[in-house]
């Protein structure tokens, strides 16, 4: 089993990796406390996003394709 | 020390108390010049501006140069209409010719704009006095900051706490009586907040009424100007006066009123949605100030008593709305912001820096979900307006908190119900109901249909009336 520890450290280490893909390289040097908080900032809200399937209406017709 | 006038009834009331429909009655009838109006709220802002950060440029010589001009078309015969000599602050992400433009940030710097935004053509054709610029927060985005451009905005009702934002400035700057209209912005709850935190009411119509153009872009979708005035009825001649068709902006539609008349409303017959579960259920293990629900509950029963039909109205989770606006929100800001955040990323202020490199950490299958569901929220909206004419619901949950304690401020900004509206685009207008027990103002929130202002504005006006007059914060 993985250690909290290590996954927590994973997670860091891939959340860095993404940041200096998208070109906050700099941004790391000065103020790397708030790219980590910024990713889980973005985390947070992605999980706030649910689909109620139409219940509403037709949201977005190429989803009832694919439905 | 003050510059006074006196009422038809007899009473001798400051300049800076008088409401922008007073102010615009005095001027029309010449009982009041323009330079009069503008020298007594310069006079205001001299007096209290240090204390309260509200304006980072001042035009004073502009303004009475504006003023004079106001009243030389007066003498003339020629009056624009009802914002004819009325002095206005201007948040500052809105382009003014010969000003600097600085959304409260280094990246900016001072640099001049050439030419005015939109709404500021309007207004000066309108016969408005421009003041100069108030306090926003950076970019209009994020946290009250100590760290940036010009030091924040502070409430006028205590100055150890925030005003609400990012409309920082405009909503202080009502409050403590430096102008009596600001134009400001509204793409989370931008204009609702400080008029929420400084006890004046705070107006988001329907997106897309008010031109954009020239105004700092924080996110395409969810930006709308915001109005903020001491009452219903100021808020509605500002609209008639400032809403417009404008080819310039691809998201401007026209509005199916010109003039919003505010004339009684019948109370009798308005069926109001009660939105509880944005403070009862939605927040989680922290409940709303007990002030807040207290001042909801007396509105609700307000209006009941009033012969309204009042229910209890069942929306999605207000976390869900919440998710929408900032996925929507942050990814918009990335694509604006991401070249200079990457090459100079210490030109922002720390809040700002996170909020913008959120966006980053946005993946495009989160953004089409949050966009279908602002879909489904949007349909969900159209068809409680079928049932019911307005909503009530909170604003924030809240009072103001202390510049001191920014973990507070940060946790408190995000317990909000005016998001909602930004997501589905509906008008809504935040109007304070009375004092906490901390001393600082409680505020509810009126939601209308789409293109409904009229109805809201008349609303909000009737249930001014029913709650009766209001303190002003004494500076």
């Amino acid at each position: 089993m993985v250690s909290p520890a290590i996954n927590e450290a994973d997670h860091e280490a891939r959340v860095l990796a993404r940041a200096k893909e998208f070109g906050l390289g700099k941004m790391l040097e000065i103020d790397r406390e708030s790219v980590i908080a910024a990713a889980q900032r973005a985390k947070v809200f992605s999980s706030g996003i649910t689909l109620d399937q139409g219940k509403w209406g037709t949201p977005w017709p190429p989803m009832q394709v694919a439905r | 020390m003050g510059h006074a006038v006196a009422t038809d009834a007899g009473r001798s009331l400051m300049i800076h108390h008088l409401s922008l429909k007073a102010l615009s009655q005095e001027i029309a009838s010449a009982r009041l010049s323009a330079v009069a109006v503008t020298e007594a709220f310069l006079a205001r802002i001299a007096a209290h501006n240090n204390a309260l950060g509200v304006f980072v440029h001042l035009d004073a010589e502009g303004a009475l140069a504006q003023a004079r001009a106001c009243d030389a078309e007066i003498s003339a015969g020629k009056y624009r209409g009802a914002l004819h000599g009325i002095p206005l602050g201007i948040k500052d992400i809105i382009d003014v010719a010969g000003m600097p433009t600085t959304c409260g940030s280094r990246v900016m710097g001072r640099k001049i704009a050439r030419s005015d935004a939109a709404i500021i053509k309007k207004a000066r054709d309108q016969g408005a006095v421009i003041l100069g610029k108030v306090a926003t927060h950076e970019f209009a985005n994020g946290l009250p900051s100590l760290d940036l451009l010009d030091p924040p905005a502070r409430n006028p009702w205590n100055r150890e706490y925030h005003p609400g934002g990012s409309s920082s400035g405009s909503g202080a700057g009502v409050a403590a009586g430096f102008f009596p209209l600001s134009i400001g912005s509204d793409t989370g709850g931008s204009a609702r907040h400080p008029a929420t935190h400084c006890g004046i009411a705070g107006l988001k119509p329907t997106y897309g009424v008010i031109s954009c153009k020239g105004i700092f872009p924080l996110s395409f979708s969810l930006d709308t100007v915001g109005l903020l005035a001491s009452t219903a009825e100021d808020l509605a001649i500002a609209l008639s006066a400032l809403a417009e068709v404008d080819p310039g902006d691809p998201t401007n539609v026209k509005a199916p009123w010109q003039t919003i008349e505010m004339s009684d409303l019948p109370l009798a017959d308005l069926r109001i949605g009660f939105v509880r579960h944005f403070h009862q259920k939605d927040l989680g293990a922290e409940p709303a100030d007990p002030d807040v629900v207290a001042a909801l509950e007396r509105a609700a029963a307000l209006f009941a008593a009033s012969g309204a039909t009042v229910e209890d109205c069942q929306l999605a989770p207000l976390s869900e709305y919440f998710a929408v606006n900032r996925i929507i929100l942050s990814s918009d800001a990335w694509v604006i912001h991401k070249d200079q955040l990457c090459e100079n990323p210490e030109l922002y202020g720390r809040s700002q820096r996170e909020a913008l490199a959120t966006g980053a950490f946005i993946d495009a299958e989160t953004l089409v979900r949050a966009q279908m569901r602002r879909a489904e929220l949007v349909a969900q909206m159209a068809e409680t307006f079928s049932r019911y004419d307005l909503l009530l619901c909170a604003s924030s949950m809240e009072t103001s908190q202390r510049f001191d304690e920014p973990g507070k401020v940060a946790k408190a900004y995000a317990r909000q119900a005016r998001a909602p509206f930004n997501v589905t685009g509906n008008p809504a207008i935040s109007m304070m109901a009375g004092l906490a027990a901390n001393g600082l103002p409680l505020a509810i929130q009126l939601a209308a249909a789409p293109f409904h202002e009229p109805l809201l504005l008349r609303a909000a006006q009737a249930y001014e009336k029913l709650r009766g007059p209001m303190p002003r914060p004494e500076l």
